[in-house]
């Protein structure tokens, strides 16, 4: 067990992505995984006590980009119980060489068929996942260059503008390997209940 | 060939949708090619076919279910690309597809399992129809089907209606006769359980994982009475189902709703005298045992918050600052998770003090709460190890 662990938890799902990949690149820590307890998703990482600091202070920052409220703590030297609740560690990966991370927040499943084939109509952009965490919260993830990820989600959220639905949208330039393989690799990680 | 359009339409609660589906299917020629629910209630069709079809056949569904409940999103995308078929619903329509003839079916739904408890006992009792099965879909709505001859499933539901609203809340109730074959996708799974006959059962619906342990350690240590099910639920509700003779069962969730304090809300009892036996077969099927229980002599502390990060912290914290040992979680959804520790009794206390200066920070606190001798027939049942 690290030092320390580190906690990010935001309502949906596209706020811990966001947070994973600046904790990951703000300092020398590892994703452990993440999970949801309908409606909440949280993120751990960890690291030595400096490094989890810095991470959850850029993760958190990171995660505000697309979510209101965003709760996070760190554990020093954690007890080995603790993880335990790495709800959904991370598959086996390899380096990815993804140049984009589109992410696309909904509430709904419905509204994310019609805008995914408007991204894929708009852009050069493939879907690589499609996340459901409890409490209807869907969201999209594409890849691929990042003029085509950001003409594909700007066109998304144009075309969401007026949903009630809508939560949030955001490109993360270069992605963590740790993070796709994370969110942005099917089977998801958690079913909707 | 390429498909020429699809039709997508979501909406809230499964009467909205069945109703839905059945008018869709009678008003154009389109084929259904997937489903997906995402808790709350919230169920997604999609069907495909030619422009003028498919836009004929949302309409007509988007009408319909508005006027059973709620549309979410109603929508036609044409010349759709073929990497939606990557998405979750291009997997199909699901399994559980009912095989056998019916001249009607009858649907109701209500908030809850007491009141869906209530009302399938008095639609089996009221009419010569069958309990088809019944199922949650989030938001801790619940539907059972029936089916029979219109007449039988008319009254059936007319008498289920009466006894939801007693019991609990009522969402909705629809009756199709001769409905599409694309309705059979919706019935829910088979009812699991054995036909038989009982005293009678009693319902505790409470809110969180502590008030449903809570409810069923008093429950079993009160009266003479058997725990059947427990922690079946959605929405954050948890229901426990127990059987025995009426004046235990009454005494029991009597007892056990007393019970339920801190925090941990009731949502709602119910018991039935002399209940029918396809209705034990459907709601009060015993659950396998967990192999390899701890029959711990401990006492029990169990923590229940609203975030992650709070339970996390609180554990941590208590097993820093008392002598107990984590024993399991349970995640009830819906912003509830929980932990439970054991220890001898003072340590426990000692623990839960600790976990309830730890998780305010951080999230809500829904209830800390020690059982200082828990029974070994209702820790074997625990679902959190």
């Amino acid at each position: 067990m690290a030092d320390a662990v580190g906690m990010i938890e935001v309502e949906g799902v596209a706020g811990i992505i966001l947070g994973a990949d600046a904790a990951v690149k703000a300092a020398d820590v590892t994703l452990m995984g993440w999970e949801s307890i309908g409606g909440f998703t949280t993120l751990f990482v960890q690291g030595a006590t400096g490094d989890v600091d810095s991470a959850l202070k850029a993760g958190t920052a990171a995660a505000e980009q697309v979510v209101g409220h965003v709760v996070s703590a760190a554990m020093h030297q954690p007890q080995a119980a603790t993880a335990q609740f790495v709800g959904f560690p991370l598959p086996e990966y390899e380096q990815s060489e993804q140049q984009a991370l589109g992410l696309l927040e909904t509430r709904g499943y419905g509204a994310h068929v019609a805008t995914n084939d408007l991204m894929i109509k708009a852009a050069n952009v493939q879907i690589a996942n499609v996340l459901t965490v409890h409490n209807r919260v869907v969201c999209t993830l594409v890849t691929g260059a990042v003029d085509d990820v950001e003409q594909a989600i700007t066109a998304a959220q144009q075309s969401l503008s007026d949903s009630e639905w809508f939560m949030g949208a955001a490109v993360i330039t270069h992605p963590e390997s740790a993070v796709v393989a994370a969110f942005a690799q099917p089977p998801a990680g958690a079913g909707a209940s | 060939m390429a498909t020429a359009a699809l039709g997508i339409l979501e909406v809230r609660g499964m009467v909205a949708l069945a109703a839905a589906v059945d008018v869709m299917f009678k008003s154009a020629s389109v084929e259904l090619v997937g489903r997906y629910q995402i808790g709350s209630g919230w169920l997604t069709m999609i069907i495909e076919g030619s422009t003028a079809d498919v836009q004929t056949a949302i309409d007509a569904g988007r009408v319909e279910a508005a006027d059973r409940g709620e549309v979410i999103t109603a929508n036609v995308v044409n010349r759709p690309e073929a990497a939606l078929a990557t998405m979750p619903h291009a997997t199909g329509v699901g399994a559980t597809q009912y095989v056998g003839s019916y001249e009607a079916l009858g649907i109701l739904e209500t908030k809850g399992v007491v009141p869906l408890v209530a009302a399938a006992d008095a639609m089996v009792k009221a009419g010569d129809v069958e309990l088809a099965g019944w199922t949650f879909i989030g938001g801790a709505l619940v539907h059972g089907f029936v089916t029979g001859s219109v007449g039988d499933v008319e009254a059936a539901i007319a008498a289920g209606e009466l006894a939801a609203r007693r019991a609990g809340e009522f969402h909705g109730a629809l009756v199709l006769s001769q409905p599409e074959p694309q309705v059979n996708v919706l019935f829910p799974p088979r009812p699991a359980g054995e036909p038989r006959q009982v005293g009678a059962l009693g319902v505790v619906e409470t809110t969180g994982y502590v008030g449903s342990v809570v409810c069923s350690d008093a429950m079993v240590k009160d009266a003479d009475i058997e725990l059947v099910r427990l922690t079946i639920g959605s929405g954050g509700r948890v229901a426990t189902l127990v059987e025995g003779r009426l004046d235990e069962v009454q005494s029991a969730v009597h007892n056990g709703a007393a019970r339920i304090t801190e925090g941990a809300e009731l949502n709602g009892q119910v018991i039935i005298s002399r209940p029918d036996a396809s209705v034990v077969a459907a709601f009060a099927h015993s659950e396998p045992e967990t192999a390899q229980r701890p029959k711990a002599a401990e006492a029990m502390g169990l923590v229940e918050t609203r975030t992650t990060i709070g339970l996390v912290k609180a554990l941590d914290e208590m097993l820093k600052n008392a002598d107990v040992s984590y024993e399991g979680r349970y995640k009830v959804g819906y912003f509830l998770t929980a932990c439970v520790v054991r220890g001898q009794t003072g340590a426990v206390e000692t623990a839960l003090d600790v976990a309830r200066r730890t998780v305010s920070p951080y999230g809500e606190l829904l209830a800390a709460h020690l059982i200082p001798l828990p029974y070994d027939n209702m820790q074997a049942r625990l679902p959190h190890v």
